[in-house]
């Protein structure tokens, strides 16, 4: 049974009433990310009845997140944000049913975790996680809400739902490719106003129950774009086409294997560094071929078999390699790991790609 | 107009004569060498476009990064 009382100003509004609330008790919602977007979706959602909340977080609460992540105090320090994020919502709505995963989102668990719910909100804080959820919801067609900050300037756009062509947009047709680590400063780095989190998040949870009481004209295939510094703010249209001179997954088969550190740029999780104790033992593994990406000409010469590829060719001439196990190295170790992400890119997650950490420097004879 | 990072190379919103984003984006890239390293969108009259666009006077054209916070 509704809590008419709890919801009678919404319950009033002409569009909404009691139909909107009913769509909305029936609703499951996942947040991804309980910082400071999470905190003001989990807090509107949670107040407005929608009925089943998930929060994915793995991080706990940070003094240096106080300032904008409103649903903590200082009590709660070294406290996990899901866990704390989740007592707070239920005291403030006991109607509704929230389901804490205090979980990184990975590609081992996304799948199920998105299955579970019929609307996504993305709050998270990097490029990695954003790809992952992206390519995740674009296919298993689940709409995505997703929100993100610079500074003084926030975005916010709804991804997946058809227009009347039947054409829809995800992230990867705004932004294709990842920009490169450190390209785009994350808060940690470049700073936020506390009150801009609560102003996109807000728009977010405002997006949410747009689209679950289909009430306005939500975001869809648009990305909106607000300066608090000047209230500039701009609505742009989202081109239907994914023009991407890079791989990105186009199956949820192909997600799975996807190391999603690596697509953006970082290094990686998985074991793919070699240390230069190591070079030899692995080398001597079954199915290996190393392959020295320097130029032509330069010393030292290596003294063990390899395959000689620069790194300049090493695109065109990736198709030649036999092997499954694959160790890229180089004088100092920051070529091998360019070759080692173009050979990802190149030849796909059934080889195993590894670079040698520090070069042929760090090998001591 | 530039959001993000771009408007910090920028500096401010700029009146430029060009006949086409391909060469807006040469003159840009010329005067602000910082820029050519960013990943950005180009929309011209609020529509993000994907190859060189014609340009009209008084057409409006927006630079956009990527943001990541959250």
């Amino acid at each position: 049974m509704l809590d008419l009382e709890r919801y009678d100003r919404q319950l009033k509004l002409h569009g909404f009433g009691m139909e909107g609330q009913q769509k909305l008790a029936s609703a499951r919602v996942l947040i991804i990310g309980a910082g400071g977007l999470g905190c003001p979706v989990l807090q509107y959602l949670a107040a407005a009845g929608v009925g089943n909340i998930g929060i994915v977080d793995d991080d706990v609460i940070a003094l240096s997140n106080l300032q904008r992540q409103v649903l903590y105090t200082t009590n709660d320090v070294g406290k996990l944000k899901a866990e704390v994020a989740s007592s707070r919502l239920r005291s403030m709505n006991p109607d509704i049913s929230i389901r804490v995963i205090s979980e990184q989102m990975n590609t081992k668990n996304i799948i199920e975790l998105l299955s579970d719910y019929e609307l996504i909100v993305d709050c998270t804080d990097n490029f990695p996680t954003r790809y992952l959820i992206d390519d995740a919801c674009r296919l298993m067609e689940k709409t995505l809400v997703f929100g993100a900050i610079y500074q003084y300037e926030g975005q916010v756009a709804v991804f997946n739902i058809p227009n009347d062509e039947g054409l829809k947009t995800s992230y990867r047709n705004l932004f294709p490719e990842p920009p490169r680590p450190s390209e785009v400063p994350d808060c940690n780095d470049a700073g936020v106003l506390g009150v801009l989190t609560s102003m996109i998040g807000t728009i977010q949870a405002t997006e949410v129950i747009k689209l679950i009481t289909g009430i306005g004209n939500s975001l869809s295939n648009k990305l909106l774009t607000i300066n608090l510094l000047n209230y500039q703010t701009i609505l742009l249209d989202i081109p239907a086409q994914i023009t991407s001179s890079i791989a990105y997954p186009t199956s949820l088969a192909d997600l799975q294997l996807t190391d999603y550190n690596l697509h953006c740029g970082m290094k990686s999780e998985r074991s793919e560094t070699i240390c230069p104790s190591s070079l030899y033992e692995m080398a001597n593994l079954p199915d290996t071929v190393i392959i020295d990406v320097r130029e032509p000409g330069e010393y030292p010469k290596l003294g063990f078999p390899h395959l000689a590829i620069p790194l300049s060719n090493l695109t065109e001439k990736a198709t030649q390699i036999q092997q499954q196990n694959i160790i890229v190295i180089c004088q100092s170790g920051k070529r091998s790991f360019i070759g080692m992400k173009l050979l990802h890119e190149q030849l796909g997650k059934a080889y195993k790609i590894s670079h040698l950490d520090g070069g042929i420097n760090n090998l001591k004879e | 107009m530039a959001f993000g990072r771009l408007k910090e190379i920028l500096l401010s919103d700029l009146n430029i004569d060009a006949e086409s984003t391909d060469k807006l984006m040469e003159n840009l890239y010329a005067e602000f060498p910082m820029l050519s390293h960013l990943k950005l969108r180009i929309a011209v009259n609020q529509k993000i476009i994907s190859g060189n666009t014609k340009l009209e006077s008084n057409d409006i054209v927006a630079l956009m990064p990527p943001y990541s916070g959250g």
